[in-house]
């Protein structure tokens, strides 16, 4: 069919398939046709809920959300056995293992819209609330550590360490020297490309320029910030090629720009340290457009009575 | 491919099956920006300063930081030494209309005056006792005028039959650092118009160091009227 293996045929081929064959001018993807699996397309939906002689299967049924309190059920239960736990380790005296703590700070709780999928359930935000509640009271308790599984079924990472992932060998120009450039530098309306030299004597060009570029001292510390951290000043040459946007902007952009490019140079504590200090974060806020009717983004005009 | 067969079978266009998930139509205004203009309340504020990191570094929490998203530091702030928080501060308190360019070099400005009558009267005194008093560093003036025109406590206006009493209270160590900057600019701005905001401020920030002048007796008033008020203390609570 079509020149195709329907052995090897992936779904993303169907995709692209359904594109050639269905040519839509529609501008939401959302709303183009496709063909998928139906598991995908239609929401889960629960099953019979009764059996033969019309007895609902779930021992909760008459709660309406029987999913939902089963989940606060559990929980109860696996508070009550961490009681329990804690009172025989207690009497051994004995205290919990320091090294086996969980380590909830790079993770979320799900989202209520999260929860509702998995559980197959509408959830008000007071349920909500009082499922992030309970999950936090299991959290606290000393050995909370033994119901792990429980606990992180229920949480999401944030995303991490990205930093340290991929982080690109330098080249080498004909002097010896390795350099490293960092394009698609962003910042406000600010865009350049940041290379940046090592060995080198500290030599800073902004677009053919020196650090004077900058009428500003703000400025000018900015593009200093990720070398002084990092204790490079002196040691690397940076070159920039920066447009658009105001000085803030663009010494914004360079500041993120010798940081991503730095990571190439430095050891993993110092990298720690530059995510910690936020140098390796990339700033993609924008201004916030005025809306109608008020005479800013956020403000509102003054309330009069009359 | 029988899979396939089934699902050739479900090629519906789109618009079904946006209804068919969504039954209720979002009816309720929301706001939706193409970017973000600000950070998700799970990104944590940056430890930026060596000092502070170097906190973290002996309690082994660094790399426990490092997995979290961090926020970048504002594009005031720098790791450099000549960086300080309250510096910063006093100059967005001294800022109009979001000229921070401007409010910096004002606040530089009185640092360099400082820095001239403090080297002045270095020169000028004669043992090396009274040398080893003068504050030559203008950042320590500020630090130690600031510390010495904090309030302790304050007064709350409070209503009881019918009666508005100045009942004194404990003040919470924000709110008198910002009391403390904003007296010290008011003191400043009550001044001659042929008198540049650079000069008067300096002299405030000496004044305050010293432990003199117009911020620090506007403190002790408050002290004053606080310890005159102590009968209406228990409003607070009943």
């Amino acid at each position: 069919m079509m020149g195709e293996d329907p052995e090897t045929f992936t779904q993303k081929d169907v995709d692209r398939a359904i594109e050639y064959l269905f040519p839509s001018g529609i501008y939401d993807p959302a709303a183009r046709p496709l063909m998928k699996p139906p598991e995908e397309v239609f929401p889960n939906r629960k099953a019979a809920e009764f059996d033969e002689a019309g007895r609902p299967h779930h021992f909760l049924f008459y709660t309406g959300k029987p999913n939902f309190f089963k989940l606060l059920h559990d929980a109860a239960e696996t508070i009550q056995t961490l009681y329990k736990f804690e009172d025989k380790v207690i009497r051994k005296k004995e205290i919990p293992d320091p090294n086996a703590e969980l380590e909830l700070l790079a993770s979320v709780w799900i989202t209520r819209e999260e929860l509702e999928q998995s559980l197959v359930e509408k959830i008000t935000d007071l349920e909500y609330d009082n499922f992030k509640l309970v999950m936090e009271r299991i959290v606290s308790l000393p050995y909370s550590y033994r119901c792990k599984e429980f606990i992180e079924k229920y949480r999401k990472p944030l995303a991490s360490q990205r930093f340290a992932l991929e982080i690109p060998k330098p080249s080498y120009d004909q002097d010896g020297r390795a350099f490293i450039t960092t394009y698609e530098c962003l910042r406000k309306k600010a865009r350049g490309d940041v290379t940046i030299r090592s060995p080198g004597t500290g030599k800073i060009t902004i677009n053919g320029k020196d650090l004077t570029y900058f009428q500003d001292v703000q400025s000018r510390e900015q593009v200093l910030f990720p070398l002084i951290f990092s204790e490079m000043l002196g040691k690397v040459d940076v070159e920039c090629n920066i447009e658009g946007g105001g000085p803030s902007g663009q010494s914004g952009a360079i500041r993120w720009g010798i940081a991503w490019g730095l990571r190439s140079f430095v050891d993993k504590n110092m990298l720690e340290a530059m995510q910690v200090a936020g140098l390796l974060t990339r700033d993609h806020r924008r201004r916030e457009r005025k809306k109608p009717g008020q005479p800013g983004a956020r403000k509102k005009p003054t309330w009069k009575k009359r | 491919m029988n899979n396939i067969r089934i699902a050739l079978r479900e090629v519906i266009p789109n618009r079904l099956r946006t209804t068919s998930r969504n039954q209720w139509p979002n009816l309720t205004q929301t706001r939706f920006y193409a970017r973000a203009t600000s950070f998700p309340d799970y990104f944590q504020n940056p430890i930026f300063r060596k000092e502070d990191q170097a906190k973290l570094i002996e309690n082994n929490e660094l790399s426990k930081l490092a997995a979290i998203p961090v926020k970048p530091p504002a594009a005031c702030e720098t790791s450099s030494v000549y960086y300080d928080p309250l510096v910063n501060k006093v100059i967005n308190h001294v800022m109009k209309m979001g000229n921070k360019q401007l409010a910096r070099s004002l606040v530089e400005k009185a640092f360099e005056n400082i820095k001239r009558k403090q080297i002045e009267r270095y020169h000028l005194a004669s043992t090396p006792e009274e040398k080893a008093k003068i504050l030559l560093n203008p950042k320590d003036v500020l630090h130690r005028a600031v510390e010495n025109c904090k309030p302790l406590l304050q007064l709350l206006p409070i209503k009881r039959g019918g009666i508005t009493y100045q009942v004194p209270g404990p003040i919470t160590e924000k709110r008198s650092l910002f009391l403390a900057v904003k007296w010290l600019l008011d003191a400043s701005n009550d001044k001659e118009r042929t008198v540049h905001f650079p000069e008067q401020f300096a002299w405030e920030l000496l004044d305050a160091a010293n432990n003199t002048g117009k911020v620090v007796k506007r403190k002790q008033d408050l002290h004053r009227q606080c310890e005159a008020n102590r009968a209406y203390a228990h409003y607070r609570w009943q």
